[in-house]
Parts: C-alpha cells; structure tokens; sequence
C-alpha cells in the first residue's frame, strides 16, 4: 500500500509541476502575440534537411552573423529534422504555433514536393518572411568531352533525342523540373539520370558514367578550378562574378543560344498566421544580416551564392509566379503524376 | 623519398601540442558518442560542428576526424555488452559480440573488437597515405551498374547468413527488401507504403528497426523468463583475448582490413557495407562457418575492423576528389567549407600541410584511442554485474531515446517498438534477424542503381555484360554460389550441416 | 508447441504478408513515362520471392516430426506472457505520452514503474530514475543540443 502512496504521490507532483507550466504559457504566451517584447526567449529554427547541407550552413551562418551583430539577442535553437526534401521539417514547423517562435526554411522545394504530390500541405501555406539568396545552375562536362559548347551538347541532343545521359540532383526535385525546362528551351530531349547527392553527380560525371551534369556553381567549382570539368554555361541573366579566372569565361545560357534563365533561392519562412509585428522584426533584423560585410565573407562569397532579399508580400508573389512556371512546364513534361 | 617528407610535414602537424589536445579531445568524445545508441558518428560529428567554430581548420579538422572514428569505436561497446547495435555499422559486431558476453567473454570481445579497430583504422590510415589516389581512380570507377552487380554481390553472401534453414533466411532476407521499398521509389519519385505520412518518405529508419530486432527483441525473450534470472555468465572471464583467439583472427583482420578499406572508399556503399561483406567473407573463409552467430570471435574481429578500416577509407574521395562518400563524410566537408578550405583536387597540393597534418593525426588518433579503450573495458564490462531488473528499464530508455534522436520522430519509436515484437517472434520461430538488416541495408541500393542502370541503357540488361568491373563482380557472385556445391560435393560428411535437415 | 507447427504458422504468415504486399504492389501509381522498371518491379518480385520461402518452409514443415518441441515455448507459462504484455504497454503509453507530457515527466513515471514491476527496492528506483531521467536530459539536452518534446513543461525551457 505504501508503495501505491508514494507512486501516486509522484504522479501528482509531476502532473501539478506540469499544470503550472502551462498556465504560464497560457497566460504569458498572449503577451507575446501582443508584441510587445518580441523575441521574448530563443527563437527555435527548424532546418529541414540533414546538418553540413546548403540549407543548414546558411542558417547556422545567419545565427553566427547575428550574434556577431548582436541582431539576435540570443542564439538561435537550430533543430535539424531532415527527410521527405525537407517536407519533415517543414511540417514539423509547421505544427508548431506561430507564435513567432518557430521558424524553419523556405524555399522553391515546397513548389516542387507539392507538384510532385509528395507535400500533404500547399507550397504557399506559410508565413513568408524574406528571401535571401540565388543559386543558380550550370551544365557542366568533364574536361576530356566532345562538347565544347553548350551548342555542342544541344546539337547531340538534337540528332539523337534521349540518348545524351545528364546527371543532376534527386528524382522528385527541382533538378528534374530545371532540365525539363532546358530541354523545352532548346528543343532537345535528354536521358536525366537522377543520383542522390550533389557529390554523386559529379563523382559520376568524373567517372565518365554520364554525359554532362547540372550543377550548382558551388558544386562543381572546385573541379573546375582543377580542370576536371567544364561549364558550358550558367543559367543567370548575366555572367557570374566569382572568381574571375573560372568563371569570366562561362557564358549564360542565353549567350551560348538557349534562351531560358532560371535559378533556386532559399530564405526564411514560418508556420501560416504569424502577427504582423513578429513577422516585421524579423525582416528587419534577417536585411541587418544580410546587409552586412560578415554575411557576404562568410555565406556568399564562400559558398557562391548570390544575395537577394525579397520580403513578405513580394516574396509570396514572386513563390505564386514561379509555381504557376512550373506547374506549366511539368504539365508539358509529362511529370504530374498519372494517378 | 617524397611520401617521407610528407609524413614527417604531417607530424611536424599533427605533434603540435594544441592538435594533440584536440585529436585526444576529438577521440575521447566520439568514443563517448558512439557508445550512445542512434548518435552516431553523423549526428555526433554534426552536433560538435558550432563548438570548432573560430577554431584554426586544422585543428578543428582533427577534431571532427577524431569524433568520426571515435565513434566507430564506440559503437561496438553497446552491441557486446547489451545487444544494441548503436548505429548501423556494428549490427554485425552484435551478431557474436552479445553471444560472447553471454558466455562471459565480453572482455575477450571488447579487446579483440578494439585491437581489430586499431589495426583495420591505421592500417587505412597508411592505406590513405600511399594508395589514396588509385584507389580514389577505382571509387571513380564504380558508376550504377558496378554498385548494382556490388550490392548483387552482398545479397548473394544472404546465403551465407541464412543459418540452418535456408528458406527462413532467404525469407528474412525478402522481407528485409520489401521493407526496405518503403518510401519514395528511387527513380520515379512516387510514394510507396507510406500511407502519405511525410515522414516515412525516406523509407523506415535502419537504426530503429536494428535497435527493435536486436535490443528489444532481446529484452522481451530474457523477460518471459524470470526477470531476476542472470542473463550473463556470472564468471567474467580474461579482459583481454587469449592466445587463440589472436589465432583465429589472424587472418580476419587482414582480410577484413583490405575489404572495410576498398568498400569504405566506394561512395554510397561505405561503413555497414563493408562490416557485413567482411563478415560473411570469414563466415565463408571459416572452416566452422556454423560457431558464427554463437559467438564467434572471428566475426566480431570481422565487422570492427571492417567498419574502422572503411573510416580511413571514406576520406580517400573526400580528400583527394572533394567528393563525400558518405552521410557523415559529407558533413565534415561542409565544417570544411565553413572553415575556408575547399576539398577538392587541389587540396593536396594546395594545402599539404592540411592534409597531412590529418592524416597524421589520425594514426596518432588511432594510438590514442587503444590507449583509451583498453582500461575502459574492465570499467564497462562491470555493466554486466548490474542486476537485470535494473538494466531493462535503463536500456529501454536508451534505446528510445537513440531511436528518437537518429530520425527526431515519434515514428522511429514505434518503428522500433513493431520490430521490437518482431524480433521477439523471430526468436521464438527461430527466424535469424542478419539477413534481414543486410537486405534492409543493400536493398534500396540495389534497387536504385539497377533502374539508374537500366535508364542509361535505355532498357538494356547488356550494360551489365560490358563493363570489366561488373564482370569481374558476377564472376564472384557465380563462385560464391556454385562453391559451396561443390565443396559439399567433394566432402559429404559437411553436407548435412550445411543443408536444412529434412530426414531424422 | 512442436517444431512441425511453429513452421507452419509462420511460414503461411509469411506468405500472407507476401500476398498483401504483392497486391499492394500492384496499386502503386506510376509516373514519368520512358521507364524501364516500375515503381512496382521491385515489391512486385520481392513479394514473389517471399511468398516462395514461406511455401517452402510450410513444405518442409510437413517432414519435421511431429514430436520435436520448439525450444523455448511452454503452454503454462502465463507469467511470462502477462509480463511481456506489461513492458510492451509501458513502452507503447512512453510513445504516446512523449509528446503531450514531455521528455522528463514521461520518463520519470516509466522508469518508477518499471522498476516498481520488476520489484527494485524503492529506494534504489527512485534515485536511479531521478539520476538517470536528469542525466540523459543533461547529456543529451544541455552537452549534444538534441531537441526533446518537453511538452507540459515547455514553458521552463
């Protein structure tokens, strides 16, 4: 009998520490949907793909540039919870209330899960907070190719449709939607061949498995500085500015004769429903971040990427206008899935 | 001689006192981190990333190496001493490891398991150093098809655990498979058995279902019994193997140490391929093939060192490519990245000071953690005195929590609560678990690479037949299948071992 | 229960699990035309194949003799099984309380109970579970930064 007491006693205790707890979340937990002192406590950023990936290095770059710029009062709790392409995450995130204090990635996958049926919420079922970066996308070869010239690959293309085997990132991603573009630019019909990681890609594309690959220009940088591999051509409007003696040389698309230009972007989003004040001071302190010297030494120019900042509003427009691109494009491709 | 200046440029590095300091503290809390089920060394190395930050890269570099192959180390504790294959690449140590210390040779298990890890670690280590880019020609090599006929290579080996019956292995080897084609097809991008749950789009995690079949299956046979019984020997033998055990394992970690190193270096194969390929070659070099999986030294010896010797194995794309080669080899190249270094071609010639310096640190990183494990084994093995009741709760707390922190979803804890019951029948029906988890493991590989292969060969099975690597790998394949016959053939008396004994 | 019927059980449900998928299978949605092997091949010929072991291990089943007792199984039992029964359903109320309650209350209650069941004395329960409930928060909360669902105490964190 004893032992049920003190069992039960336990129990109790734990059930009334707990009580507490969420009496004061209760009440304090409208203070901070009033704004007043946002943000209150660590803001938790949920990052929806695997630690060490592009996604996770800018986040963790943007609490180490704001605590550098005192921006953030204190450091961001960076949770990682990958799979799905970041469908995982997101819907984590996006259970969670938007209080302001979840805040996860946003990015043009959530386009394309939800195009591929892979996504159980629509693309656009978010707060957008600011968009931050471009990354854009090259077709590369390796060096010993027969194509000199991106005319080169389409003209092969051309004369034998599908058997000009291109390598890029996944199956389900964006990767597959950009080629798909390429090829309705150019007129030509490539045999995708989908690998898992950016590294496989080129690992076989060194190997000599493929013909030529996309690749971002931070995937395939170092290959190329070692002349391994070759760009044939960027898909930005205009030529890249890094490091002059790779990338001076690489035309645009549109330069080399396929007129298309085309790009990815990530940036910070939350849970549907965030107050206005919340959503505003955090495109305030993410432009401070991104505005600063330390952002473009430690993400940009490291990592090659481009810098934007398109926020709130304009930023869900712009996710609005490229879904109805790629919606159309995946309809031409045959990609939308036959139930 | 060039390899010398660069050693000694590299210890000139790596001897440095603050690079010590680090590599000890670098080895010190991978061990811890791998003996903790579900982190792993990717989770661990990504966890201790933010702490290197403002850190010189090499040092740091040192650091997360050490963290890399600690863990590997680690990893085998828990697999002896309370059936839980902490991270996928010591399920094979688990196999016989948890059978010896039944038997009251865990200490043998743990000293052979550290010793095969230090030889099979800096014998990659020295593989790294002279080898590194052949081998990295060879990884190159290895396109679609090669990883096809490979992982083709591996189920074939599923014989060769099956155990007594044949059909209950190849049985659980197909169940493995189909389990395994959970989540989104890999070439079509559509969502298979997933009832749409997001989470189950990457198919069902490997940790959970291992930490199910194995340590919670474990737990609920050992509590059917009495609760109070003692599941160990209660003698505790020598901490360290005898002379014969060192004989029977001679071998093995040579072999084990040439097949965890080439396997290791393939990108995508890696770690847990290379510990069940080496396993089921000793089981097959073996001339008592049927002591594995009830203890047999060799096999623990086998999957350590394989597992170690694939560590050094994995940097070989990554330091002479820039090219990760597995999930945790890739987060070290991206604390690389945000360090300023560039893994690629160039590295090494860039920046041999870097690369040398690492791969220095990482013998001396090996040192240091037999140094480590040694006296740590007479501690852990006191683990086994604690009485059972107390155990149960504690691992069950362990396990969920590992298994909640490798997928940070409730779902991985009823993944492995289902298995948990699973491998709870499976006993009781005497079913082995091996083969499941090698086909959970090789399976969606498999399955990847042969329709990758297929879509570059436009439909064509002949892009299997004209390629040297591939032909190469099915001749093995055909050896492996046909040898067993024939050895039977040539020594009747093997036979009714080996076959499932129809007539009594 | 004898060899010759343990086989047999698990071998038909084998081949029934093999059924079950292998129609599945055949529900799967396809997509991108031009492919070589559906997303259905694979389950489609692993199911095949299973089917195909679990028939043979029925079918050797029928040549065990019928004496030989399967090891480990005992028809008196009831002990045993009521204490299968019992971990399993505290692991399974672990599960599902984790979130709603949270890490440390949840697992606080579990360990006290199960070390209650298996007859620990109280004093050795209650600081085992305190230790090792606060210990693994501190290890893997405060040291690896895991995040755990701390659920009715969220609001002390």
């Amino acid at each position: 009998m004893k032992k049920r007491l003190v069992l039960r006693s336990v129990v109790r205790m734990a059930l009334l520490i707990g009580a507490i707890g969420m009496l004061s979340h209760a009440v304090v937990g409208s203070g901070y949907a009033a704004g007043t002192n946002y943000p209150a406590k660590p803001i938790p950023f949920v990052v929806p793909y695997a630690p060490g990936g592009g996604t996770d290095i800018m986040v963790r770059v943007i609490d180490r540039v704001g605590a550098q710029l005192k921006v953030f009062p204190r450091p961001l709790v960076i949770e990682n919870k990958s799979g799905g392409s970041g469908v995982v995450g997101k819907s984590y995130a996006k259970s969670k209330p938007a209080d302001g204090y979840t805040i996860t990635c946003a990015d043009d996958s959530s386009t394309v899960v939800d195009l591929f049926g892979n996504a159980p919420w629509p693309y656009n079922d978010f707060t957008y907070i600011a968009k931050l970066n471009r990354d854009y996308q090259m077709i590369v070869v390796r060096a010993d190719s027969p194509y000199k010239t991106l005319k080169d690959l389409v003209a092969a293309a051309k004369a034998q449709p599908k058997t000009v085997k291109i390598a890029g990132t996944g199956v389900s991603q964006i990767d597959v939607l950009h080629v798909a573009m390429f090829e309705k630019a150019s007129g030509v019909k490539f045999n995708y061949i989908g690998f898992d990681s950016g590294g496989q890609v080129i690992t076989n594309l060194l190997g000599g498995h493929v013909d030529a690959a996309i690749a971002n220009p931070g995937e395939a940088y170092e290959q190329m500085r070692a002349g391994k591999v070759r760009s044939l051509g960027v898909s930005s409007e205009k030529r890249l500015g890094f490091d002059s003696a790779v990338f001076k040389d690489v035309p645009t698309w549109k330069e080399a004769g396929v007129n298309l230009s085309l790009s990815q972007w990530r940036g910070v989003a939350g849970p549907k429903g965030m107050a206005k004040e919340q959503v505003d001071w955090l495109i305030d302190a993410l432009k401070k971040i991104t505005e600063s010297k330390e952002w473009h030494e430690q993400y940009l120019n490291k990592f090659l990427q481009v810098g934007v900042f398109v926020a709130g509003a304009d930023m869900q427009k712009e996710a609005e206008e490229e879904y109805a691109v790629y919606k159309t494009i995946m309809e031409g491709a045959g990609l939308l899935k036959k139930k | 001689m060039e390899i010398i200046q660069n050693v000694l440029l590299g210890f000139g590095v790596a001897l440095q006192p603050i690079n010590l300091l680090y590599c000890f503290i670098g080895c010190l809390a991978g061990t811890l981190i791998g003996v903790l089920p579900g982190i792993g060394p990717v989770t661990g190395v990504a966890i201790l990333i933010p702490i290197t930050f403002g850190m010189d890269p090499i040092t740091a570099t040192i650091m997360l190496a050490g963290i890399y192959y600690g863990a590997m180390y680690g990893g085998s504790t828990t697999s002896i001493l309370i059936n839980v294959p902490g991270e996928s690449a010591s399920v094979m140590t688990a196999v016989d490891g948890y059978q010896m210390a039944k038997q009251g040779r865990a200490g043998a298990a743990l000293g052979m398991s550290a010793f095969g890890s230090f030889i099979g670690g800096s014998a990659s280590v020295i593989g790294l150093m002279v080898i590194a880019p052949p081998v990295a020609k060879l990884a190159l090599s290895f396109g679609p098809p090669e990883y096809f006929v490979l992982m083709l290579l591996g189920l074939a080996t599923l014989t060769r655990l099956a155990g007594k019956n044949l059909f209950k292995g190849l049985g659980m080897g197909f169940l493995g498979m189909l389990i395994g084609t959970v989540g989104l097809d890999p070439v079509a991008g559509v969502q298979r058995f997933t009832f749409g749950r997001a989470d189950l789009l990457d198919g069902i995690g490997f940790v959970s279902v291992a930490m199910g079949l194995f340590a919670l299956g474990e737990i609920l046979i050992n509590i059917e019994g009495s609760p109070a019984e003692r599941v160990f020997s209660t003698q505790i033998g020598s901490l360290m193997p005898t002379k014969s055990d060192w004989l029977a394992c001679k071998w093995t970690i040579v072999r084990s140490t040439i097949i965890g190193f080439l396997i290791g270096s393939l990108p995508g194969a890696g770690a847990t391929v290379s510990a069940f390929m080496a396993y089921a070659a000793e089981k097959k070099a073996s001339k008592t093939p049927e002591r594995f999986g009830q203890g047999a030294i060799e096999g623990v010896c086998a999957a350590e060192t394989a597992n170690n010797a694939a560590t050094g194995g994995a940097l070989v794309p990554l330091l002479t490519l820039g090219i990760p080669s597995s999930a945790t080899v890739a987060i070290l190249m991206g604390a690389l990245m945000m360090y300023g270094l560039r893994p690629g071609p160039l590295l090494l010639t860039e920046r041999p000071d870097f690369f040398w310096g690492v791969v220095t640190s990482m013998y001396i990183g090996n040192v240091m953690l037999l140094v480590l494990n040694l006296p740590l084994i007479g501690l852990w093995i006191k683990i086994l005195k604690v009485p059972y009741p107390v155990l149960i709760p504690i691992i069950l707390l362990f396990i969920s929590l590992g298994a909640y922190t490798v997928g940070g979803s409730y779902v991985d804890l009823w993944i492995m609560f289902a298995f948990g019951i699973l491998g709870y029948l499976m006993r009781k029906f005497d079913y082995p678990a091996a083969p499941l988890l090698l086909a959970l493991v090789l399976g969606p590989i498999m399955e990847k690479n042969l329709k990758l292969s297929l879509k570059m060969s436009q439909g064509s099975i002949a892009i299997f037949f004209q390629r040297p690597i591939t032909l190469i790998l099915i001749a093995l394949i055909v050896f492996s299948l046909v040898w067993p016959f024939l050895v039977s053939r040539f020594s009747k008396g093997k036979q009714d071992l080996e076959l499932p004994v129809v007539d009594e | 229960m004898t060899e010759r019927i343990a086989d047999t059980i698990s071998g038909l449900f084998l081949i029934a699990v093999a059924l079950v998928a292998g129609v599945a299978a055949q529900f799967l949605p396809t997509t991108i035309a031009n492919e070589f092997a559906g997303p259905s091949f694979m389950p489609t010929l692993v199911s095949m194949a299973l089917g195909i072991c679990g028939a043979g291990i029925v079918f050797q089943a029928r040549a065990l003799p019928g004496t030989r007792r399967m090891p480990g199984w005992s028809e008196t039992d009831r002990a045993g099984a009521i204490r299968i029964a019992v971990v399993a359903l505290a692991i399974a109320a672990y599960n599902l309380l984790l979130e709603p309650l949270g890490y440390l209350i949840v697992t606080f209650v579990f360990l006290v109970f199960l070390l209650w069941y298996l007859k620990v004395s109280w004093l050795l329960n209650l600081t085992i579970s305190l230790v090792a409930t606060v210990g693994t928060y501190a290890l893997f909360v405060i040291w690896l930064k895991v995040v755990l669902p701390m659920g009715l105490l969220e609001f002390y964190f």
